[in-house]
Parts: C-alpha cells; sequence; structure tokens
C-alpha cells in the first residue's frame, strides 16, 4: 500500500496488483490512455484510489511527483497463471488455452474498451456447465459482476492479459498484414 | 471431427464465394477472417465443434490460406463453357451503346456486379451464310445468364473487371471533349487570389462536373437522337466507338453551324 499523509490522516492507496482489483487495474489503464496532461491523469488516479479532492489543492507539486514516482515503482509485474479461482461458491477453471470461440469474444470486448474483467470471465470457466451455457451473454455479465463483487485482484488478470496482448494481439497483426 | 473442403488457390473459388468474401465486414479481424474461413472451407462459424477448437488451429488455417489476400489473375479467359453454352469474350471495340451504358452502371460496383459485366461481355458467336461470324443479339435473358457466370471459378472472369476498367479509362480520355462545352464549366468568379490549393479543389471539383455530364446518357441519346424516342434502339445498337466518333462530328457540324 502507498501511504499518503494529509491533514495527519493516512491514505492507504492499493498499488501492486496483489492490492488492486481488476476494475481498480482497468479503471486506471483506462485513464491513464486518455489523451490529457500527466498531472491531470495521476490526479484523478489518485483520487479514484482513495485521496481527497482537497488533498491535491494542499499537496506541494515535488511532493506530488515523489507519491507518483513512489506508486509507479512499486509495481512488480510477474505473472503466474492461476488455473482455478474460487468465487462464491464456485470453482472457476482456466489451463492457459484459448478457444476460438474465446477468442471472438474476447476480440468484441476488447473493441468495446475495457476488456480485461469480461477476458476473465470469458477464460475462467465453470466445468459444471456445457459450452453453450458457459458463453451466454447473461452468464459472462453474471460472472463478471461476481468477479467485481469479490474484488478479484488484478495479479490474476496478469497472465490472462499477457496472453491476449503477447499471443493474440501478434498474431492477429501477423495474419492480417 | 471437422470436415473442411481443401482450396489450393483462386481457381477453386467461385464468383459468389468471392462476392461473399469481397462483402464480408474487415472491421473486427478475427470476426473477418474466421467467417472468410467458414465460406472457404465451408465450416459453419456457430458450430460448437469448431468454435472449441484452439486459437492456435485457426492461425494455422488463416496461414495456410494467405493466399486469398492476394488478387485473383487479373486476364479473363477469352472463352468459357456456361451450361451447355461456348462463350467468347466480346473484343471491347465492338461493345454497344446499350452495353457500354449497362456496364458502366455495373461498374460502380465491379466485385458485385462482376457476373453480370461477364454475362454482357461474353456472348455466343456462329457463322453466318457467308461464313462471317456474327454475335448473339443483346436480348438475351441478362438475370438468367448472370446467374449462372456465378457458378464458375473466380480465375476465370475477375480480370474482366481491369480490362474493362482500363479500356473505359481510355475512352475517357479519348473522348472526353465530345461531351462539354468547356465554356459552359468556365467559373464566373475571380481565380487570382486565390491560394494555390483553393485553386486545385476548384479543378476538382470542375473535373467532377465535367464527368458527370460527360456520362449523362439521357441527355447523349435525346441528343443524337434529336429527341425522337423510335430511334434510340438504334442508337443502343451501335458500337460505342462509333457513337462516339459520330457524335464528335455532329457536335463539330453543330458548332460551325452555330457560328455562321
Amino acid at each position: 500500500m502507498l501511504t499518503v499523509n494529509y491533514n495527519n490522516t493516512l491514505f492507504e492507496l492499493p498499488s501492486t496488483f496483489d492490492e488492486l482489483t481488476v476494475e481498480q487495474f482497468e479503471e486506471i489503464t483506462s485513464i491513464i490512455n486518455q489523451n490529457t496532461e500527466e498531472t491531470e491523469k495521476w490526479s484523478s488516479i489518485l483520487i479514484y484510489l482513495g485521496l481527497p479532492e482537497s488533498a491535491l489543492n494542499h499537496i506541494q507539486a515535488d511532493d506530488f511527483i515523489d507519491i507518483i514516482k513512489e506508486y509507479t515503482t512499486s509495481f512488480d509485474t510477474e505473472a503466474q497463471l492461476i488455473e482455478q479461482i474460487e468465487v462464491d461458491g464456485h470453482i472457476y477453471e482456466w489451463t492457459g488455452g484459448l478457444t476460438i470461440k474465446d477468442l471472438q469474444l474476447i476480440e468484441a470486448a476488447v473493441r468495446r474498451g475495457r476488456f480485461l474483467l469480461r477476458s476473465m470471465a470469458i477464460l475462467y470457466k465453470r466445468s459444471d456447465l456445457s459450452f453453450k451455457e458457459h458463453y451466454e451473454h447473461a452468464h459472462i455479465d453474471h460472472k463478471m459482476k461476481l468477479f467485481k463483487e469479490n474484488q478479484i485482484k488484478a495479479r490474476l488478470a496478469l497472465w490472462p492479459l499477457n496472453i491476449i496482448t503477447e499471443k493474440v494481439v501478434k498474431k492477429i497483426e501477423n495474419a492480417t498484414s | 471431427m471437422l470436415h473442411l473442403k481443401e482450396r489450393t488457390g483462386w481457381s477453386d473459388v467461385l464468383v459468389e464465394e468471392f462476392q461473399e468474401l469481397y462483402e464480408l465486414e474487415r472491421e473486427q479481424p478475427i470476426d473477418y477472417l474466421t467467417e472468410r474461413l467458414s465460406i472457404l472451407l465451408d465450416i459453419d462459424v456457430d458450430d460448437e465443434e469448431f468454435q472449441q477448437q484452439d486459437v492456435d488451429f485457426l492461425f494455422d488455417l488463416i496461414n495456410k490460406y494467405k493466399w486469398l489476400d492476394s488478387a485473383p489473375p487479373e486476364q479473363p479467359k477469352k472463352t468459357i463453357q456456361l451450361n451447355g453454352l461456348s462463350l467468347k469474350l466480346k473484343p471491347l471495340n465492338e461493345i454497344t451503346v446499350g452495353e457500354f451504358i449497362d456496364l458502366n452502371h455495373l461498374l460502380e460496383e465491379p466485385i458485385r456486379n462482376v457476373h453480370e459485366i461477364a454475362a454482357i461481355l461474353y456472348k455466343q458467336y456462329r457463322a453466318n451464310e457467308w461464313g462471317h461470324e456474327i454475335e448473339e443479339p443483346y436480348t438475351y435473358n441478362l438475370k438468367e445468364r448472370s446467374e449462372a457466370f456465378l457458378e464458375l471459378p473466380i480465375t476465370e472472369i475477375y480480370g474482366l473487371i481491369y480490362q474493362f476498367s482500363n479500356w473505359k479509362e481510355w475512352i475517357h480520355q479519348q473522348y472526353t471533349h465530345i461531351f462539354i462545352d468547356p465554356e459552359d464549366l468556365e467559373e464566373d468568379f475571380e481565380r487570382d487570389n486565390l491560394s494555390e490549393a483553393e485553386q486545385a479543389e476548384i479543378e476538382r471539383a470542375i473535373e467532377v462536373e465535367r464527368r458527370e455530364a460527360q456520362w449523362s446518357w439521357e441527355f447523349l441519346l435525346l441528343n443524337i437522337t434529336q429527341d425522337r424516342f423510335e430511334q434510340i434502339d438504334t442508337v443502343l445498337n451501335m458500337t460505342i466507338i462509333f457513337f462516339f466518333n459520330f457524335y464528335s462530328v455532329k457536335q463539330y457540324r453543330d458548332k460551325k453551324q452555330a457560328k455562321v
């Protein structure tokens, strides 16, 4: 956690992939990708993570830069495939493979913008459900909601993210070049 | 077990399949590439067996059929066998006014219409009593004939698009002057104060106007027949080259008389 002291109150901001939820990670990524000034981006991120807006009016510029520096260096990006996750009494499994259907749905999610949580809902499957049941839109939406409510950590999303960006995106680029 | 059709190149792809491939949305690459394979290999993209395959299977297929990214050959076949008919590619210089008008319109969407373009440009021929080769009249059922072309390999007729487009461009260049009185397009404003870019923009607009005026067929037909509708059929059966030459002469004569 990154601790920021403001007005004698300590604010703890999640700053590692084990502390951030997938939803927070996606929100931060989305803010970073916005076409705005760096200062504005980081102000938005810190507020989103829990720092009061009023704090930003009082933090000195040097301190602000230090906070950002500390924040950005605290990330350890080691990814590991987690084959099973338990959410709400159900086991969801993913062995790391990607089916054509997974790919089609992930591609559609990528186009819509925030794809990580949805991609996880697509990739992690309940073994007691049929192929058709698993890919029902309502089921995937429901699973996203569950993953969000149960605050699935961003660390879990790193492996799928690597697979999508390294394996899939590059292969698509090759196939369409 | 998935049963996939084997295709080795464009000669294994029918005209209607080629058109289907061309019409595919390309916005989402995976959807596009998958749909492309489904048309080519007869795969139902909603089939669970296919959808459950690993993506590597898909990418292997995409790489195997990379030739789909290239265009079919640009040379159309000179003769074609179609449902028992023996057809020959008509020499472009013999295209009639009626055919030219139809082709011109069809060329607006050349791939979607390539079978209709072919149905106009491939004809049956036979010898007359003098032993001269004569062409079937342009009265056959174009829809029926063009539908039969959908079942041919695309390699047989794809080149028509290039051949006819190039020839049409040549015609444009040769006969630009006959359809337009340049004075009609003279600008009624001062150009000296305009920047080079603005002048170029005006030139482009004039060129578009000029082209539109050139290909206003109804106007041309009425003009050349002097509003005698019963003569229009005769004009439609003239070769386009004869028509353009004849019209050039008429235009020249009209201008001369106007001066007198």
